[in-house]
C-alpha cells in the first residue's frame, strides 16, 4: 500500500511543467512582417524620436550652458569612446537595421496587404533608412553601407564605404520615396512622412554635402508642391500654436499625456529663476550680436545700433528669440541689471526680489541672456516641455535654395525672393512690402553669402542647425576657439557700460570678437575646438575593437 | 503536479498507524562527566525507530522486547554517542562523555548529509555560534571572514542592506552569486533566514561537491539548515536585543568663507575673469549671517539632515520547542527592525518558522514547514528602490551657502529649489513591502534497512506591493508669500504588485549499507524539478490636486499610466551520486547530474555534469596508527563540472528567453484628426543567437584535513583551479548591425587560489576556549573573450583580472606651463596643476590608448578568525576579519570639489591641492589637482593617481555574556537567563582618509558600528 502510494508521488513528481516555455509579454520574431498590421508596426516605431533630430545646439556657438561648462565639441574633448557619439551612431543603425528587415520580410505579408499600402510603408521605410545614412555621413564620413540583413558572421568582414558611393545610395533611395509617397494625408488619416519630406531631407543632404544642383532642385521640388507655407508668426511657430502650421515638413510630436517629455530639470535650466527656474542654458553674446538692426545692416554697421539699448531696432527674431530686458517673462519683469534688485511681477501683482539679476542670485544667467524662442507660460506652470520636435520646416527650404544657388553662381530673382520670404515673415509682413523690412537686393555673391549665413544664424537657433554650418563652412574652428562671454560680476560692472560696453566687432563670417573689452566682459569659459580631427566624429572604439577593417577617422 | 503531491502528503499524515506493544521496562539515569543530570538525551533502539528521552531529572523508563538482544544508542548534542547492549538487568544509568572531535560532526552535503571525516569534496560548515552569534540582522553579514573561500562585500550599512558573496572568486561574468540552499530546497536570498533559526551553514566550494546541483552549482552552494527539535526538549525561549548604530566614518566640508574663496579659485582657473562671490562679500559673510541669516546662510547640511548620530535597531526572537518521540516541533517568531540617521528611513522584518517533525510508524517520516517572511522597506521620496534621492548624497553636497530654513521656520528655497530637509519632511515617500509565504513537506519512506525514498514539495509564493509618492514642494517666501520655486516638479504617484511562484519537487532514492565491516556504500538517485514565474503590474498617477492623498484615484485621469509583464522558466533535472569507502580508509565518490533548462532551445537544453572525488585517511594506515601527536589525516582529490544558467539580459536583469528573438513594442505618436495620437511600434532589438548553452565550471582541487594533538588542533587546506569556458557574454558584436548585444557562449575566465583553517580547541578546567582562523586566495584571470572588452573604469578582457582598474598612469602633476608645452597632454585645456599622464604609446598624445591595467579591485588575501572562551556562566567572543590585498579608488566626496558644479568643498584637499597662489614649493607637495572644473573629467578620469591600498583589518564582533545558574531561577520555572553585551565593526585599520571607511561605496550610506545589549530568558 505505502510503496503504491510512494510510486503514485513519484508518478506525480514527474509528471511536470514543460520546458518548452515562450515569452508572455512580448512577440516572437519568427512570424512577424506576415500581415498589413504587423508592417505597420514596424513603421510606427522608427517615428520615435530616437531616430529623429538635428544636432545639440550647445555644440555651436548660438548656446552655452553654466553648469555643464562644456562638452566634447566645444572642449576639444570628443574621443573614440564618446557615449554621446556611440549612441548617436548605434540608433541611427538599429533603425537602418528594422528597415532592412522590413524590407527583407515584408513580402510575408504580401497576400493580405493591398499592394499600394506595401509600396508607400516600403517608401517610408526607405526614406528613414536614407535619412540615417544622411546623418551618419554628414557626421563621420565614410560608413558602413548595409542595404539587406546581415548574419552576424559576415558582419565582421565589412568596411566602411566611400562618402560618394553612401551618399549615392541616399539620393536613389530618396527618389524612390519621392515617387511613391503621397504629397500629404488626409485629416483623418494618421499624418506620416510625405513626399515632401523626402524632398526636404535630399536638399538638406545635398545642401551638407556641398551637391549644389540636387540641393538647389530638390528645394525647388518642395517650393513648387504648394502645399508648405510660411508660419505667419516666427514667435508662435515654435510653441503649442504652430504645432499643426503648414510651414512644418518634419516634425516629431511629443505630448506629456503620452509619456514622452522633458521634465522640471530641463524646463528649469530654461527658465528665468523668478518663473522658478535656474536660468543656466543660455543664449550666448555671440548669438544676440549677429541679429541685423532694422536697417538690415550687422550692428557694426548701423547707425540704429546702441550697446546701453541693445534690443532696440533689431531684427524683430531677436525678442522673439532672447528675452528682451525690461518687458514681462513668464510673470515677471526681466531685468538682471545689477541694481534692480527688486521687480514687478505682473503674475502676483507686487514687486518681487529679483533673483534674475546677479547681485541677488549669484547663478542668475551669466550672460544676462535667457531663451525665449519656444518658450511660453506653460513651461514654469507645468514644469514641462512637450513642445513637438521641429526636424525640417519650409524656412529651411527657402534658405537652402538660395545658398545652392548662390554657390551654383545662379543669382537671380528667385534667390533674393526666397531669402526675402524668410526675412519678410519675421518682420510679420509680405514679402512685397519692402519699405517694411529690410529686403536684400544685392546680387554680389560674396555679399549675398554673408547675408544667407547670417539669415540662417538668426532663423534658426535652438532647433540644432548651427553646429553642421559650422562644420561644412569650417567656420568651427574660428567659431568655437574663443572665450564664452557674459556680464561682468555685479560688484565690477561699470553701470555706465550697462549692459554692454561698446559695439561689438564682427568679422567677415560674421562671428563676434570681444578680446577688446577688458573686463567690461567677463569670460566665463573657454572654447577650443580642435580643428585637427574634430571636423569628423570618430568612429565609436567598439567597432574597431570586433571589426578591426573599420578604418578611424585622422586625428582619433 | 503539486496537487498529487499534496494530496499524496496529506493521504499519508491521515494513515499513521498504531505500533506494536512491548513487555519488559528499563530505567536509569544519565549523566554527564561531572555527574550532572542530562535532560533530553535520546535513548533508541538501534535499527528501530522506537526510543525514548530522559526527563528534566535525566530519568529514563524504556520498554524492551522481552527476549531479544537490543543495543540502545545514548545521544545528545555535543557529546559522545554511546551504544549499550543492556543484559537482563532492568536498571541502567549511564555517563556520557563531552564530543570534542570535530571531525565525528556531520555535514550537510548536496541531498543528504555525510561524517565530516568521510568527505572527499572542499566543504566547509559553521554552527550555530558562528551565525546567530555574530549579532547581525541579515545571515549574509554574519558570513564575512568566517569561512576561508568566502568573500563577502558590502558597500553600506543602511538598513536592511545585506552583502553580496562570491565563493572562490569569480566564477563568469554575469551572475556569481553562490546558489542558496534552505533545508533542502533553493531560495532566493540567504537573507529570507532569520539569523538565530540557523543551526548551521555549509559552503560547498569545489566543484565536485557543487556538481551535484549541476547548472546552478559553478558559483559555489551554501547550504543552509534551519534548527529543528530534538527528541525530550522542551522550552520557551525569548530574546530582546536593542543596538544603536553610529557611522564609522564621516566625510568632513569646508567653512562657508573658504568655500566661496576656493570656488572663485575654481572659476578663475577655468577661464572666468573672477569668481562669483566679492571678495568684500566674502570677509563680511560671517557678520552678514549674523545680521540677516536668511540671506547670508550658514548651513551645516549634515547637521540638518542626518538629525541623528545614532540609528536604533532592534530585534525580538520567540522561539518555542517542544519534542517528544513522535513529533517534534520549533517555531520561531523573529522581528527585526533598524533606523537610519535621518528620518522615515526604516527597515522592519518578520520572521515566522515552523519546522515539524512526525514520525508515523518505523518506515515513515514526514517533515512538515512553513515559513513567512515579511519585510518593509521604507525610504523618503525616490529613495528607494532607486536611490535617485540620497539624503546621504545631499548632506554631503550642499555647500553652507544655501540656507534650509527660514528664520521663520519656513523651509527655505535651499538652492534652487533642491532642498533636501525639505524633500525629507514634505517631499512623500517610498515604500515596499514583500511578503514570501512558503512551506515544504517531506516524505520519508524506508521500506527495508539502508533504503529511504524521500519525496518533497516545496511551494513558495512572493507577493510583493511597492508605493511610490513623491510630491511636490512649494516654498513660501521669508516675506510670508508662496514662491514659483518648486523641489519635485510634479506629484506623481506610482504603485506596483507583483506575484512570484516557485515550485521545487524532489523524489529522491538512497540506499546506504555496511557490508563485512569494511565495504561502506551509500547510493543516491533523484528527480528534481523547478518552475518559477514572475507577473507584475505597475500604475502610476500624476496632477495631483492635493497632495495629501496618495492613492491613484485622486490624481488626474489624463496623466496616467500603467504597465504589465510576466515571465516564467523551469528547470528539470536527474541525478546520481555513488560513495564507496573501503574501512573509512580509502574513499571515492563520483555524481553525476543531467540538467534541462526552459531558458534555451530545445535541442541545446541539455547538459550533464560529472565529478569524482577520491579520499585517503592516511591515518587510518597502521604505520600512522599509534602516533600519537597526529589524530587525523586526510588527503583529497576532486575534479568536477558545474554549470550557470543564470543569465542576464543587455540591461543585467535576469533572461529568461534568452535565445528568442522577439519584438519588443513600442508607443510612437503621430497627427491624426487634429490632435496627437499614439501608436504601437515594434521592433527586434536584440540580436538572437539559438545555439546557445550553458557555461561550464570545471574545478580541480586537492586538500588535506588534519587534526593534531588529540583533535584540539585542527587543519584544513585546498589548492584549487577552476576554469569557466562557454561562458555567455552579451559579446560586443558590431554596432552597425542594429541590435543590442545578443548573449553568446564565448569567454573563458581561470580562477586560481587556495585556502587554509586553522583551529584550536581545548579546556582547561572549567574554562573551554577555541580559537579560529581562516587565510584564502583567489585570483581571476580572464581568458579569450573573443575580442569582447567590458570597458569602463574597471575593465574585462583577455588577460586582464576580473574588473581590472583600467586607466592611465600617471605622473604627479605638471607644476609650470614650460612642462606641458610639447608634452603629451589629454586635450587642449591642460595647465599647471593638472595629473600629468604617460604616453604609454609614445604617439606625441593621451589618448585612450593609453589606458592601461592597473592592477585588481577585488579583494584578495582574506582572512578572518574568531576567539571564543566560556568559564562558568560567563562566555566571551571575537571576531576579526580583513582583506591584506586590494586597490581601491579614493571615493569622490572626499577627492573631488564641486560635485555637480555647485557642491561642497572637502576638508581632506584643503593645503593638499595645487594652487596658483601657492609657493613652488607647496605645490611640489601637492597631492590634489588644481581646483577646475573644465580639467576634473581629465583630471579625476581613472589613474594611478586615484588608487590605493583598499586592504584593511576589521574587529568584526565582540560579546560578553552571563548566563545565570539554573539553581537560583529554577523556583520561579525558569530554565535560563542570559544577558550579553555585543558591539560589532568597532574598529578597523586601514590606509584610507580618516574620512572614509573602507568598505564603504561612493557616497553611499555609511558603514556603521553597533554596540548592543540583550537579554535571553529561556522557560
Amino acid at each position: 500500500m505505502k510503496k503504491t502510494l510512494f510510486l503514485m508521488l513519484l508518478a506525480g513528481a514527474t509528471s511536470c511543467h514543460t520546458l518548452d516555455l515562450n515569452p508572455l509579454s512580448e512577440a516572437s520574431t519568427g512570424t512577424f512582417y506576415s500581415n498589413q498590421t504587423e508592417l505597420e508596426l514596424a513603421v510606427n516605431d522608427l517615428y520615435r524620436l530616437a531616430f529623429w533630430g538635428n544636432d545639440n545646439e550647445l555644440f555651436s556657438d548660438n548656446e552655452w550652458h553654466r553648469g555643464q561648462l562644456t562638452n566634447a565639441v566645444i572642449g576639444g574633448t570628443m574621443n573614440a569612446d564618446d557615449a554621446g557619439v556611440q549612441t548617436f551612431w548605434l540608433n541611427s543603425y538599429k533603425a537602418i537595421a528594422r528597415v532592412n528587415s522590413f524590407i527583407a520580410n515584408k513580402e510575408r505579408a504580401a497576400a493580405n496587404t493591398p499592394a499600394a499600402v506595401m509600396l508607400r510603408l516600403e517608401a517610408e521605410m526607405r526614406l528613414i533608412r536614407a535619412y540615417q545614412y544622411s546623418r551618419l555621413v554628414t557626421h563621420f564620413g565614410d560608413v558602413p553601407l548595409l542595404t539587406a540583413p546581415v548574419a552576424l558572421a559576415e558582419s565582421y568582414g565589412i568596411a566602411r564605404r566611400n562618402q560618394a558611393e553612401v551618399l549615392q545610395f541616399v539620393f536613389d533611395e530618396l527618389d524612390f520615396a519621392i515617387a511613391n509617397l503621397p504629397v500629404s494625408y488626409g485629416a483623418s488619416e494618421t499624418k506620416r512622412l510625405t513626399k515632401g519630406a523626402a524632398l526636404a531631407i535630399k536638399a538638406r543632404t545635398a545642401l551638407y554635402t556641398g551637391k549644389w544642383q540636387l540641393a538647389r532642385d530638390a528645394s525647388k521640388a518642395v517650393m513648387d508642391l504648394g502645399i508648405y507655407a510660411l508660419h505667419s508668426s516666427y514667435s508662435q511657430l515654435f510653441l503649442k500654436a504652430g504645432e499643426t502650421s503648414k510651414e512644418l515638413i518634419i516634425s516629431v510630436p511629443r505630448d506629456e499625456k503620452q509619456q514622452v517629455f522633458n521634465g522640471a530639470g530641463y524646463v528649469q535650466d530654461n527658465i528665468s529663476r523668478n518663473a522658478g527656474g535656474y536660468g543656466a542654458q543660455l543664449p550666448t553674446r555671440d548669438m544676440m550680436d549677429a541679429y541685423e538692426c532694422t536697417d538690415g545692416k550687422p550692428i557694426d554697421e548701423s547707425a540704429l545700433y546702441d550697446p546701453k539699448a541693445p534690443f532696440k531696432n533689431r531684427d524683430p527674431r531677436l525678442t522673439a528669440t532672447i528675452v528682451e530686458f525690461n518687458t514681462q517673462w513668464l510673470g515677471y519683469n526681466y531685468m538682471p541689471h545689477p541694481d534692480s534688485l527688486t521687480v514687478f511681477s505682473s503674475k502676483e501683482n507686487r514687486r518681487v526680489p529679483n533673483k534674475d539679476t546677479r547681485a541677488v542670485a549669484a547663478f542668475a544667467s551669466f550672460t544676462g541672456l535667457l531663451w525665449k524662442k519656444g518658450i511660453d507660460q506653460t513651461w514654469p506652470d507645468r514644469l514641462v516641455e512637450d513642445n513637438d520636435a521641429i526636424v525640417i520646416r519650409y524656412a529651411e527650404m527657402l534658405l537652402t535654395y538660395a545658398e545652392a544657388k548662390i554657390e551654383l553662381g545662379e543669382i537671380d530673382e528667385s534667390v533674393l525672393n526666397a531669402v526675402n520670404l524668410v526675412r519678410a515673415r519675421a518682420y510679420g509682413v509680405s514679402v512685397d512690402q519692402t519699405a517694411a523690412y529690410p529686403a536684400i537686393a544685392v546680387t554680389n555673391a560674396a555679399a549675398l553669402r554673408k547675408v544667407l549665413r547670417r539669415e540662417r544664424r538668426v532663423e534658426f537657433p535652438r532647433e540644432g542647425l548651427r553646429y553642421m554650418d559650422l562644420i561644412r563652412w569650417k567656420l568651427a574652428e574660428k567659431a568655437l576657439s574663443t572665450p564664452v562671454v557674459g556680464l561682468p560680476d555685479p560688484a565690477a560692472q561699470n553701470r555706465a557700460k550697462w549692459p554692454f560696453p561698446g559695439v561689438t566687432p564682427l568679422d567677415d563670417d560674421g562671428l563676434a570678437d570681444y578680446s577688446g573689452f577688458g573686463t567690461d566682459v567677463k569670460a566665463l569659459s573657454q572654447r577650443s575646438f580642435d580643428k585637427s580631427r574634430q571636423y569628423l566624429w570618430p568612429i565609436p572604439a567598439v567597432e574597431r575593437r570586433v571589426n578591426p577593417n573599420i578604418t578611424q577617422n585622422a586625428g582619433y | 503536479m503539486r496537487q498529487k503531491i499534496l494530496l499524496g502528503c496529506a493521504w499519508l499524515l491521515a494513515s499513521m498507524g498504531p505500533l506494536l506493544a512491548q513487555v519488559r521496562q528499563l530505567t536509569g539515569k544519565v549523566t554527564d562527566e561531572g555527574a550532572k543530570d542530562l535532560p533530553g538525551v535520546s535513548i533508541v533502539i538501534k535499527g528501530t525507530q522506537r526510543g525514548t528521552v530522559t526527563d528534566t531529572n535525566g530519568d529514563y523508563t524504556l520498554a524492551l522486547p522481552d527476549g531479544e538482544a537490543v543495543t540502545l544508542t545514548f545521544s545528545f548534542v555535543g557529546y559522545q554517542s554511546q551504544d549499550i547492549t543492556p543484559g537482563s538487568q532492568t536498571k541502567l544509568n549511564v555517563t556520557l562523555k563531552q564530543s570534542d572531535n570535530a571531525l565525528s560532526e556531520v555535514v550537510v552535503v548536496g541531498y543528504g548529509t555525510q561524517k565530516k571525516k568521510d568527505l572527499t569534496g572542499a566543504i566547509s560548515s559553521i554552527g550555530a555560534r558562528d551565525v546567530g552569534g555574530r549579532q547581525t540582522i541579515q545571515v549574509s553579514d554574519a558570513l564575512q571572514g568566517s569561512v576561508a573561500g568566502v568573500s563577502v562585500t558590502r558597500s553600506s550599512g543602511a538598513p536592511g542592506s545585506g552583502s553580496s558573496i562570491l565563493i572562490r572568486g569569480i566564477t563568469t561574468i554575469g551572475t556569481n552569486s553562490p546558489l542558496v540552499i534552505v533545508d533542502g530546497v533553493p531560495v532566493a536570498s540567504i537573507d529570507n533566514v532569520n539569523p538565530g533559526d540557523v543551526e548551521n551553514i555549509t559552503v560547498l566550494k569545489d566543484a565536485a561537491s557543487a556538481a551535484i546541483y549541476g547548472s546552478r552549482g559553478a558559483a559555489g552552494v551554501i547550504l543552509v539548515t534551519t534548527k529543528r527539535a530534538k527528541s525530550g526538549q522542551g522550552s520557551l525561549e525569548y530574546t530582546y536585543e536593542y543596538g544603536v548604530q553610529r557611522a564609522t566614518a564621516t566625510p568632513e566640508y569646508v567653512g562657508v568663507q573658504d568655500y566661496m574663496r576656493y570656488f572663485n579659485e575654481q572659476a578663475v582657473n577655468d577661464g572666468a575673469s573672477a569668481g562669483p562671490f566679492a571678495d568684500a562679500y566674502i570677509a563680511s559673510y560671517l557678520d552678514s549671517n549674523r545680521v540677516n541669516p536668511d540671506h547670508f546662510p550658514n548651513t551645516d547640511w549634515q547637521k540638518a539632515i542626518l538629525t541623528r548620530k545614532s540609528a536604533p535597531r532592534q530585534r525580538h526572537d520567540l522561539v518555542f520547542t517542544m519534542g517528544t518521540g513522535k513529533t517534534k516541533t520549533k517555531a520561531s517568531l523573529g522581528y527585526a527592525s533598524s533606523g537610519a540617521f535621518y528620518d522615515n528611513r526604516s527597515y522592519d522584518r518578520y520572521l515566522f518558522r515552523v519546522n515539524n517533525d512526525m514520525q508515523v510508524n518505523d518506515k515513515i517520516s514526514v517533515n512538515l514547514d512553513v515559513f513567512y517572511k515579511r519585510t518593509a522597506n521604507k525610504g523618503n521620496a525616490n529613495e528607494l528602490p532607486s536611490s535617485a534621492f540620497n539624503p546621504i548624497y545631499e548632506a554631503r553636497i550642499m555647500p553652507p551657502i544655501y540656507d534650509d530654513v527660514y528664520q521663520n521656520g519656513n523651509f527655505a528655497v535651499g538652492k534652487d529649489g533642491r532642498n533636501p530637509l525639505a524633500q525629507i519632511r514634505h517631499g512623500g515617500f517610498s515604500r515596499g513591502l514583500y511578503n514570501q509565504i512558503g512551506g515544504r513537506m517531506q516524505f520519508n519512506y524506508k521500506p527495508v534497512n539502508g533504503l529511504t525514498l524521500t519525496a518533497l514539495v516545496a511551494p513558495v509564493f512572493d507577493f510583493d506591493k511597492t508605493k511610490y509618492f513623491s510630491k511636490q514642494i512649494r516654498f513660501t517666501n521669508p516675506d510670508g508669500t508662496v514662491g514659483t520655486v518648486v523641489n519635485q516638479a510634479r506629484t506623481v504617484l506610482s504603485e506596483g504588485r507583483s506575484e512570484g511562484v516557485t515550485l521545487n519537487g524532489q523524489v529522491l532514492v538512497n540506499y546506504a549499507r555496511e557490508f563485512n565491516n569494511a565495504h561502506s556504500i551509500d547510493i543516491l538517485a533523484g528527480f528534481e524539478e523547478n518552475y518559477r514565474s514572475l507577473e507584475s503590474l505597475g500604475a502610476s498617477r500624476s496632477g495631483f490636486a492635493l497632495t495629501g492623498f496618495p492613492y491613484l484615484n485622486s490624481g488626474s485621469t489624463e496623466l496616467r499610466d500603467n504597465s504589465g509583464s510576466a515571465n516564467e522558466s523551469g528547470l528539470h533535472s536527474f541525478f546520481g551520486r555513488l560513495q564507496y569507502n573501503f574501512k573509512s580508509k580509502y574513499f571515492i565518490q563520483g555524481n553525476l547530474r543531467s540538467d534541462l533548462s526552459s531558458r534555451f532551445a530545445s535541442q541545446y537544453r541539455k547538459a550533464v555534469y560529472p565529478s569524482v572525488s577520491a579520499g585517503w585517511t592516511v591515518s587510518e594506515e597502521q604505520f600512522l596508527k599509534s602516533t600519537r601527536w597526529l589524530s587525523f589525516l586526510k588527503l583529497r582529490g576532486s575534479w568536477g563540472e558545474a554549470g550557470n544558467e543564470r543569465l542576464l539580459d543587455k540591461d543585467g536583469n535576469p533572461a529568461y528567453y534568452p535565445y528568442m528573438a522577439t519584438i519588443d513594442f513600442s508607443t510612437a505618436l503621430f497627427y491624426q484628426n487634429g490632435g496627437v495620437v499614439p501608436l504601437t511600434g515594434g521592433a527586434q532589438q536584440v540580436y538572437a543567437v539559438e545555439n546557445i548553452s550553458w557555461e561550464t565550471s570545471r574545478t580541480a582541487d586537492i586538500g588535506l584535513d588534519a587534526s593534531f594533538l588529540n583533535d584540539r588542533l585542527t587543519l584544513a587546506a585546498d589548492y584549487y583551479k577552476k576554469t569557466t569556458t562557454n561562458i555567455l557574454l552579451p559579446l560586443d558584436i558590431p554596432l552597425y548591425m542594429g541590435y543590442d548585444k545578443p548573449n553568446q557562449n564565448a569567454g573563458t575566465l581561470n580562477v586560481r587560489g587556495w585556502e587554509l583553517e586553522l583551529g584550536w580547541r581545548d579546556r582547561m578546567n572549567k574554562l573551554n576556549y577555541s580559537v579560529s582562523a581562516n587565510l584564502s586566495d583567489a585570483k581571476s584571470t580572464v581568458g579569450d573573450l573573443k575580442g569582447t572588452e567590458f570597458r569602463g573604469d574597471q575593465i574585462v578582457r583577455n588577460g586582464s583580472q576580473y574588473n581590472e582598474w583600467f586607466g592611465y598612469i600617471s605622473n604627479g602633476l605638471f607644476q609650470t606651463v614650460d612642462e606641458i608645452k610639447g608634452a603629451p597632454v589629454l586635450n587642449v585645456t591642460t595647465k599647471p596643476g593638472d595629473v600629468r599622464y604617460v604616453d604609454v604609446n609614445q604617439d606625441g598624445k593621451i589618448t585612450t590608448d593609453d589606458k592601461v591595467l592597473l592592477g585588481g579591485a577585488l579583494p584578495r588575501y582574506l582572512y578572518g578568525g574568531n576567539l571564543r572562551a566560556d568559564y562558568e556562566g560567563f562566555d566571551v567572543g571575537v571576531t576579526f576579519q580583513g582583506v591584506a590585498k586590494k586597490l581601491s579608488r579614493l571615493s569622490s566626496e572626499v577627492t573631488q570639489p564641486f560635485a555637480e558644479a555647485f557642491g561642497n568643498m572637502p576638508s581632506e584637499m584643503v593645503g593638499k591641492f595645487w594652487s596658483n597662489n601657492n609657493t613652488p614649493d607647496q605645490n611640489l607637495r601637492a597631492t590634489y589637482p588644481r581646483l577646475s572644473r573644465t580639467s576634473n573629467a581629465a583630471n579625476y578620469a581613472l589613474s594611478d593617481y586615484w588608487l590605493l591600498s583598499g586592504a584593511y583589518f576589521r574587529l568584526k564582533n565582540i560579546t560578553m555574556g552571563y548566563t545565570l545558574k539554573q539553581d537560583m531561577l529554577k523556583k520561579t520555572g525558569v530554565q535560563s537567563l542570559r544577558l550579553y553585551l555585543s558591539a560589532n565593526d568597532v574598529f578597523s585599520l586601514s590606509k584610507f582618509p580618516k574620512y572614509l571607511d573602507p568598505e564603504s561605496g561612493s557616497y553611499s550610506y555609511p558603514i556603521v558600528a553597533t554596540f548592543m545589549a540583550g537579554a535571553t530568558i529561556r522557560f
